[in-house]
């Protein structure tokens, strides 16, 4: 099958840079390259301030990007004109993280997921409610809800709106950045699901920003490990919970509490000490060697990512 | 073992414009000393409120304790007035926020805010409050303690302000410490090494913990104990080993399935509880539980079910362990990893 091999989103040494002032930078991404496959789903994981919120907005031009391509279905998005940027927001649309933010207070549920429509003249009249009240049943809310506010609802119904939202224009790729981290577990859960049948459903690619590594599994075919605006390990699903190359990887596994008293007590934990090093340590080598056990003065060098095996790379010497 | 705290049919509500929030509901439960005893539950199960009633930190009005007894060794604190409270807090009952970004005062310096607590309840010079600070600060694992005494919270990354929060709670070697979703707040690596922390301490201090959390992993990291809190009452209660290898209320077998395994096989879909908690305004006649329970039977509907007593200390509130209840086969717990739990 050809069409599941056809690579949807490619993303190149993109590089961020945000000023902090006094003349100063602060470099968020340095160089993150990846690629989507069409229907598949790319975890993104990380510690909080790594860039990987950075990195959803910036494949999505809601920031402007200071090097490198993102390519999507062949188009460069950051160099596209205004018009092609207008078509190409019809196909690439986002999630975000606080569906209590995220949704405008004062305009109905209906409002909400039609501006979309109207924007891009999708549909109008009869047929626009009628979709409304599709999408509306296809995230598993009541037609009724279309013309009350988003106050009205629960944490996890808001999530539903936000999801319908971004359903809405019919796009082929979906950025959800932390879409579930606001919610409760079971909640959380029924979120994942929801995600998981659309995407079966609509044949929909997304790009899953997560700290949360357990709820990251069950979702991706792919998953990528950020470090401070680096990728440091990148492999199948599969492959980085069986074989974690990276140290950092390994700490972070190792981290979460597994819900098991006896095995959670009893097994072995690589803690990772210390905090994240300072901006000026950052400037070159490992971005991680302050914290990790394997630190050595080849790490006073920043390692490349390297291919370890089939699609599993790891930016580290020691591997 | 000895009761250090015993809370008894606790039941608190919100006087609000749309009516009586029962966000408490009639809740017992006691925390031996040296134990830690975790309370788990979504939001809106009650869980902040009954810790913070404990520590007297709800506003009245809106909130209002209907009835229940505090017992902390023995005397009951729910009647205490807000001057016999002060002297208690901080002192004999410490409490760590979730937050730790919002609740230390962005405009002390820590050390003074880890000294204020120690010069109100113990007569010591500046002086030696400050040296306590310091080993504090040490204690927690916070590097330079001398030079970061002088340092803002906005100097410090999240991590840095918990162990500051820590610090400032048991500076005055409390008995009880009263951790609202301590580590919530923050990424897994900086969870790991604070509840690493905690357990240190438990161990060197003999602190009793009340831990409340809706992350079940850090349940199983932590607790002795636990209570399944859900609609303002508690659902099930028993030792860690209880709950997690043979629970017997369904409302923790959701909880417990719902959680992605992270060693066994993932099977595709989540097992999820449909539906979403009851609404507090208007709680629901019978089991709180049943307009999500997959086993819901008539009586559930009716009638608010009673505690069974299952083994000793465990106890769960589900008509299906009514003798009289049809034999209900539990569904398959993915997240035990190792056999030899209790079966």
């Amino acid at each position: 099958m050809s069409k599941e091999q056809e690579v949807l989103l490619h993303v190149s040494d993109l590089e961020k840079v945000f000023p902090i002032g006094g003349g100063k930078v602060n470099k968020v991404l340095d160089g993150i390259s990846f690629d989507i496959k069409r229907g598949e789903t790319l975890g993104l994981v990380g510690e909080s301030g790594c860039g990987k919120t950075t990195v959803g907005r910036t494949v999505l031009r809601l920031y402007e990007a200071d090097g490198g391509n993102v390519v999507f279905k062949g188009q460069d998005v950051h160099r596209s004109s205004r018009k092609q940027y207008k078509q190409l927001t019809k196909q690439m649309q986002m999630i975000f993280q606080d569906p209590y933010a995220s949704l405008n207070p004062r305009m109905t549920v209906g409002e909400i997921i039609g501006e979309g429509i109207d924007i891009h003249k999708i549909y109008k009249g009869k047929q626009r409610m009628a979709r409304i009240h599709e999408l509306l049943e296809l995230v598993g809310l009541n037609r009724e809800h279309a013309s009350r506010f988003p106050h009205e609802f629960s944490g996890g119904q808001r999530q539903r709106i936000g999801i319908a939202r971004a359903l809405a224009v019919e796009p082929e790729f979906i950025v959800c950045d932390e879409a579930i981290s606001a919610l409760d577990v079971s909640i959380q859960a029924q979120v994942i699901n929801l995600l998981m049948d659309l995407q079966e459903k609509l044949g929909l690619t997304y790009l899953f920003i997560s700290h949360d590594l357990s709820m990251v599994k069950h979702i991706s075919n792919n998953i990528a490990v950020m470090y401070l605006g680096n990728m440091v390990e990148k492999a199948s699903t599969d492959q980085l919970f069986s074989n974690p190359l990276h140290p950092y990887t390994k700490g972070l596994l190792s981290a979460i509490p597994t819900p098991d008293p006896v095995y959670q007590k009893q097994k072995e934990h690589v803690i990772i000490r210390g905090d994240i090093m300072s901006a000026a340590m950052q400037e070159k080598g490992c971005k991680f060697r302050s914290r990790c056990s394997f630190a050595s003065e080849q790490c006073n060098v920043k390692p490349q990512l390297r291919e370890m095996g089939e699609g599993h790379f790891v930016a580290c010497h020691h591997v | 073992m000895e009761k250090i705290l015993d809370v008894q049919q606790l039941t608190v509500s919100f006087d609000t414009y749309a009516g009586e929030v029962q966000a408490v509901r009639g809740v017992s439960f006691h925390l031996n000393k040296g134990e830690t005893l975790a309370i788990v539950g979504e939001s809106g199960s009650g869980k902040s409120v009954t810790i913070q009633s404990v520590m007297g930190l709800l506003p009245t009005p809106p909130a209002r304790l209907k009835q229940g007894k505090i017992l902390f060794k023995g005397v009951d604190i729910a009647q205490y007035s807000e001057k016999q409270m002060e002297k208690l807090r901080g002192k004999e009952i410490s409490m760590i926020f979730q937050d730790p970004m919002t609740s230390l005062n962005p405009t002390m310096k820590i050390g003074r805010q880890i000294m204020e607590g120690i010069q109100k309840h113990e007569k010591l010079s500046s002086k030696e409050a400050r040296a306590r600070a310091i080993e504090m600060l040490s204690m927690v694992g916070i590097p330079n303690p001398e030079s970061n005494m002088e340092r803002y919270p906005h100097q410090f990354s999240g991590g840095m302000r918990q162990r500051v929060m820590i610090a400032i709670a048991l500076a005055c070697n409390s008995q009880v410490l009263l951790a609202d979703e301590p580590t919530t707040a923050l990424d897994v690596t900086m969870q790991a090494q604070i509840l690493q922390l905690m357990n240190e301490l438990k161990q060197t201090l003999g602190t009793a913990i009340v831990l409340i959390t809706h992350d079940m992993g850090v349940v199983a990291h932590m607790a002795d104990r636990i209570a399944v809190m859900y609609g303002g009452c508690i659902v099930e209660s028993g030792t860690a080993e209880e709950i997690f290898y043979d629970p017997k209320h369904p409302y923790t077998w959701g909880l417990l399935q719902s959680m992605p395994s992270l060693t066994g096989k993932s099977s595709k879909r989540l097992s999820v509880i449909p539906g979403s908690p009851p609404d507090m305004l208007m709680p629901p006649k019978g089991c709180a539980f049943a307009a999500r329970c997959g086993y819901c039977m008539h009586i559930c509907q009716e009638e608010a079910p009673p505690s069974f007593n299952i083994v000793d200390q465990h106890q769960a509130a589900c008509w299906l362990l009514d003798p009289s209840a049809p034999k209900v086969e539990r569904p398959h717990l993915q997240h035990i990893v190792m056999d030899g739990g209790v079966r």
